[in-house]
C-alpha cells in the first residue's frame, strides 16, 4: 500500500492543538461537576500524565505499520468482525460533532443571545466544514496552521488584557474543597480528550515526527490550560462559580486602552476553531463509512452526515434529559477511553497473536 | 438517465474527434507537381479571399508564384529583397524545378528567415504568419521567405501596470515583438521560446517561454498536456486558455494563473523557473504555477529600499484585508456586537443608523452597488467623461445622500476606505469585490459568527488549492521560514542572491 504523506508534522500539531484550544475554550464548570477551578490546575498535570497512557496503544499501532491508520487495522486484523469497531470509530466522530455543535448553539442561545437564526448559523458552520472535509486534510491542515496562527495572537492579546486584573486575593489554596473536584477534573479533561482517537486516523497521513506531535500536543495543551485557569482564577475570583462559560466570561470584562468587552474576539476564535475542530472530525468520519460503504457512495453519506448533525445539533440542547446524558462526562469518557485505548489495545493484542501463531 | 446523457456526450466527442482527424490530414495534404493545381488548391481553400494575393512570375525561365496576404507583409522589404532578386536572377542551365529553387534560396534571397514548406497546412500557417511563399511549377515544395511587416500598436507603459521605478515597456498584441523584449533582458542561451498553436477555426499561436535548465520538466510536459486539450474554436485572448490551465474542478475566487503586461515582471517569474504563456493578438502573458503571495508583489518591490519596500508590502496585505473584509466586520459589529467599539464611536454610528431609512446592512450593500456601478460607468466610458462620472458620484450621490439622510457617513467612509484599499492590489479587484459583497450579506445575516466562517472557509478554499502540484498558499501553509524573507519582509538584494529558490522547490 503506498502510503499518503501529505501533512507535516507541525501541521498535524496544529490540528490536535487548534482541537484542543476548541475544547478548551468551551471549558466549564457545571459540566465537570465543580465547585473549586483552581484545583484543576492539579488536574490538568494529572490528565497529561494519564493521556500519555492513553495514546501509547495508538502509537504502538503506528510503529508497527505506519502506513495504515486504525480503519485499515480493524479490517486487517479482524475481517468481518473489525466493521463493528469501525461502527464505533463513526460514531464516535459523529458523536464529537454533534457535541462540538450543540454545545456552541447552547452557548450562542443561552449566553450570548444575539439576534440570529441560531438555525442558519448551525446549517453555515455544517455546509462550510463538509465543504473543508471534502477539500481534504490537506486543506484543513494547510488552513489550519494559518488559523491557529491568528487565534494563538489573540489569545495572547486576551491573556495580556486580562493580567492587569488578576488579583491574589482571589487564590485559594489547592484542594481546599476536598480531592472532589480534582478528581472531577481528570474526568472531564480526559473525557474531552477527543484528539486521541482522531489520532488513530489521522496519524498516517504525517510525513514524520508522530512521537513529537503526539507528546507536544498533550504538554502544550494541559501547560497553556493551567495557565489560562491560573490567570482566569486570578482575575475573576469566585465571580466564575456563577457563569457557565468561564474563559468567554473572562474576555467579557477584559479590557485595554480603548478596547472593551473583547468577547468579540472569543467569538471569532470559537468560531473558526468550531468550524477547523467539526470538518476534521467530519474528514475522520467520512474516511470511516466510506470504508464501511465503499467509495461510490461518497456524496450520500455527506448529505445525510450534515442533515443528522444539523438535526442532533439544534434538537439536543432542548431536551434536557437527552442533553444531560449526552453531557455527562462518564459518558463521554467512557466513549473516549473505549476509543483511544480499549479498541487500539484489542487490535495490538491480536497483531501480537497473529504474529506468536505465524512464528509457531 | 444519466447514463445516457453521458453515452451520448462521449458519443458526440467521438465524433468531432473523428472530424477533427480528418480535417487534420486534409490540411497536411502535400503540395502538388503542378503549379496549376496548387493555385487552385490555395484559391479554393481561402475562397478567393479579397487579401490573397497571388502574382505569377517567371523565375529562371521557370513558371512559378508568389503568395502573400495583404497587409501582413512588408511591401519595401517584399519588393527589394524578394521580387528584385529573383526576377532578375541569371538563368542557371540545366536545372530542375526543385535545384532552381535550391538556388533562389541559396544564391539569390539575401533575407535571412526562409522556410522549406511542403505541405498545404504548413504554407497557410505560414502565409498568415506573413511569410512570402514561392512556388516553382514541377516542385512538390515550396520556400516561405520572411517579409513580415503589419502594423501594431508601438511599445508603451501598459496602464493597468504602472510602476515608479524600472522599465516603461509593457507587451504589445504581436506576439514577436514581445518575444524581443524578453530575449533582451534574458540573454541566456537557455531561454526557450516553443510555439503551440490553439483554436481550431482562429489557430492562434501561443508561445510557451522558459528557461531549460530552471523550469521543472514535469510542470512544463503537465502544461503542454493540458494546452493540447483545449478545445475552442477561438483563442482571440489569453485569458481564454486560464480554465484549461488551472486544475480540475478548481472552484475559487483566486486565479492560480498570473498576469502581465511587463516584460520584466515576466522575465522574473521566468528565472524562477515559472513558464510564461504569449498568445498572439494580447499584450497579456499568462504566468503559471502562480502563488497566492505572488499578487502581492510588484517590480517596484525589488527596486526600492528594503524597509521602504517592507512596508509597502504590509500596507499591501493590510488593503486586502480592509478590502475582503472591512464592510462585513462594520456591519456584524455593528448590528451585533456594538460593545466592542469606543464608546464615542459608536454613538455616532448609532447616531448614523438611527437617521437612514434602510437597515445597516442594506444600506452598505446600496452604497457598494452604486460604487460599483460608477466604476463600471467610469472604466467604459472616455476619459474626460470617466472624471465627470467621478465627480457626480463622489460629490453629488455621496454627499447629497448623506445630508438627505438617506445613508449614513459612517458607512459611505467605510466603503470609500474599502474602494480605495481595493486598488492597492488592482490584481485581486475581482475577487474581493466578490468577497465583499458576500461578507456584508453574511455579516448582516450571522454577525461575526458568519464573518469568520466565511473567513474560515475562505482560507481553507485557498489552502486546498494547488496547480501542477504547487500549493497556491505556499510558502505559508505549507510554512517555509526561508522564503519568508520576500513575504514578511523584503530584504536587500545581497540577502535575496544568496539563494534562487526555484517554484518547484517551494515546500509541497
Amino acid at each position: 500500500m503506498e502510503r499518503k504523506n501529505i501533512v507535516t508534522a507541525p501541521q498535524l500539531f496544529s490540528l490536535f492543538f487548534l482541537c484542543n484550544i476548541i475544547i478548551g475554550i468551551t471549558y466549564n464548570l457545571p459540566m465537570a461537576k465543580s465547585i473549586g477551578i483552581l484545583d484543576h490546575i492539579l488536574s490538568a498535570i494529572a490528565a497529561l500524565f494519564i493521556n500519555i497512557l492513553l495514546i501509547f496503544p495508538i502509537y504502538k499501532i503506528y510503529k508497527i505499520n505506519p502506513n495504515i491508520n486504525i480503519v485499515d487495522n480493524c479490517i486487517k486484523n479482524f475481517k468481518k468482525i473489525g466493521i463493528i469497531f469501525l461502527i464505533i470509530y463513526g460514531v464516535y466522530y459523529i458523536f464529537v460533532c454533534c457535541y462540538m455543535l450543540s454545545l456552541f448553539n447552547i452557548f450562542v442561545r443561552d449566553i450570548v443571545d444575539p439576534d440570529i437564526s441560531l438555525f442558519m448559523l448551525t446549517f453555515c458552520v455544517i455546509l462550510g466544514s463538509s465543504y473543508a472535509a471534502c477539500k481534504g486534510i490537506e486543506g484543513i491542515a494547510r488552513a489550519c496552521s494559518i488559523i491557529l496562527f491568528i487565534i494563538c495572537l489573540a489569545i495572547v492579546f486576551i491573556i495580556f488584557t486580562i493580567i492587569p486584573q488578576i488579583d491574589f486575593m482571589n487564590y485559594t489554596p489547592l484542594l481546599f474543597n476536598g480531592p472532589n473536584d480534582f478528581i472531577n477534573g481528570i474526568f472531564y479533561l480526559t473525557s474531552l480528550s477527543f484528539y486521541i482517537p482522531l489520532a488513530a486516523t489521522l496519524l498516517p497521513v504525517v510525513k514524520s515526527g508522530a512521537k513529537k506531535v503526539l507528546i507536544a500536543t498533550n504538554t502544550v495543551t494541559y501547560i497553556l490550560f493551567a495557565i489560562v485557569i491560573i490567570i482566569i482564577a486570578g482575575a475573576l475570583g469566585d465571580y466564575l462559580k456563577t457563569q457557565t462559560f468561564q474563559i468567554y466570561e473572562a474576555t467579557s470584562t477584559a479590557e485595554i486602552g480603548v478596547f472593551k468587552r473583547l468577547d468579540a474576539i472569543y467569538l471569532g476564535i470559537f468560531t473558526s476553531g468550531l468550524f477547523i475542530t467539526v470538518s476534521l472530525f467530519l474528514f475522520a468520519f467520512f474516511l470511516v463509512i466510506k470504508k464501511i460503504l465503499g467509495v461510490k457512495r461518497n456524496k450520500l453519506i455527506i448529505f445525510f452526515a450534515d442533515i443528522f448533525l444539523l438535526v442532533i445539533s439544534l434538537i439536543l440542547p432542548e431536551f434536557e434529559e437527552i442533553s444531560c446524558f449526552f453531557y455527562d462526562t462518564k459518558f463521554i469518557f467512557v466513549f473516549t477511553f473505549l476509543t483511544s485505548f480499549v479498541i487500539p489495545t484489542t487490535i495490538l493484542l491480536k497483531y501480537k497473536l497473529n504474529l506468536k501463531w505465524r512464528n509457531d | 438517465m444519466i447514463k445516457f446523457f453521458k453515452n451520448l456526450i462521449s458519443k458526440y466527442e467521438i465524433q468531432n474527434e473523428a472530424e477533427f482527424v480528418d480535417h487534420e490530414k486534409e490540411n497536411k495534404q502535400s503540395l502538388f507537381d503542378s503549379l496549376k493545381k496548387n493555385l487552385e488548391n490555395f484559391k479554393n481553400s481561402f475562397d478567393e479571399s479579397a487579401d490573397l494575393t497571388i502574382r505569377p512570375i517567371k523565375v529562371l525561365n521557370t513558371n512559378a508564384a508568389i503568395i502573400t496576404m495583404e497587409g501582413m507583409i512588408n511591401k519595401e522589404t517584399f519588393a527589394t529583397s524578394v521580387m528584385n532578386p529573383i526576377v532578375y536572377a541569371f538563368e542557371k542551365e540545366n536545372l530542375t524545378s526543385s535545384e532552381k529553387l535550391e538556388y533562389i534560396k541559396n544564391n539569390i534571397l539575401t533575407i535571412s528567415e526562409q522556410i522549406d514548406v511542403e505541405t498545404f497546412d504548413d504554407s497557410f500557417k505560414l502565409i498568415m504568419s506573413g511569410f512570402a511563399l514561392l512556388i516553382f511549377d514541377g516542385c512538390k515544395k515550396a520556400l516561405a521567405i520572411g517579409v513580415q511587416g503589419f502594423n501594431f500598436r508601438s511599445i508603451s507603459e501598459p496602464e493597468t501596470e504602472v510602476m515608479q521605478k524600472g522599465s516603461k515597456e509593457g507587451f504589445v498584441e504581436a506576439i514577436r515583438i514581445n518575444l524581443t523584449m524578453i530575449r533582451r533582458r534574458i540573454k541566456n542561451p537557455k531561454l526557450k521560446f516553443e510555439f503551440l498553436s490553439c483554436g481550431n477555426t482562429s489557430l492562434t499561436d501561443i508561445c510557451l517561454c522558459y528557461i531549460k535548465d530552471i523550469v521543472s520538466d514535469k510542470i512544463l510536459q503537465e502544461l503542454k498536456k493540458r494546452i493540447s486539450k483545449v478545445n475552442l474554436q477561438n483563442v482571440l485572448a489569453a485569458e481564454y486558455l486560464v480554465p484549461y490551465i488551472e486544475e480540475k474542478g478548481d472552484l475559487s475566487f483566486f486565479s492560480s494563473v498570473g498576469f502581465s503586461e511587463r516584460p520584466d515582471t515576466v522575465c522574473g517569474k521566468i528565472a524562477e523557473g515559472r513558464i510564461a504563456i504569449l498568445v498572439d493578438g494580447t499584450p497579456t502573458a499568462l504566468i503559471v504555477p502562480y502563488l497566492f503571495i505572488e499578487y502581492f508583489q510588484t517590480i517596484d518591490d525589488y527596486a526600492e529600499r528594503p524597509y521602504f519596500a517592507t512596508l509597502t508590502r504590509w500596507l499591501k496585505y493590510l488593503s486586502f484585508f480592509i478590502a475582503t473584509l472591512l464592510p462585513g466586520l462594520y456591519v456584524a459589529l455593528a448590528v451585533f456586537n456594538p460593545e466592542v467599539f469606543p464608546d464615542r464611536l459608536i454613538s455616532k454610528i448609532a447616531y448614523s443608523i438611527a437617521g437612514t431609512p434602510f437597515p445597516l446592512m442594506l444600506e452598505t450593500l446600496i452604497i457598494h452597488f452604486i460604487y460599483e456601478i460608477m466604476r463600471e460607468a467610469g472604466l467604459r466610458l472616455p476619459r474626460p467623461l470617466g472624471h465627470a462620472v467621478s465627480i457626480v458620484g463622489g460629490l453629488v450621490i455621496g454627499e447629497t445622500a448623506v445630508n438627505a439622510g438617506l445613508i449614513g457617513a459612517p458607512t459611505l467612509m467605510v466603503v470609500a476606505l474599502t474602494a480605495i484599499s481595493s486598488y492597492v492590489i488592482p490584481n485581486l479587484y475581482e475577487p474581493t469585490a466578490i468577497l465583499r459583497l458576500i461578507f456584508i450579506l453574511v455579516g448582516g445575516i450571522l454577525g461575526i459568527w458568519g464573518v469568520m466562517l466565511l473567513f474560515s472557509v475562505l482560507i481553507v478554499n485557498i489552502c486546498s488549492k494547488s496547480n501542477f502540484g504547487i500549493p497556491f498558499a505556499s510558502p505559508i501553509a505549507p510554512f517555509d521560514f526561508y522564503s519568508m524573507r520576500d513575504v514578511i519582509t523584503r530584504v536587500s538584494w545581497k540577502t535575496l542572491s544568496k539563494k534562487n529558490k526555484t517554484i518547484q522547490n517551494m515546500p509541497h
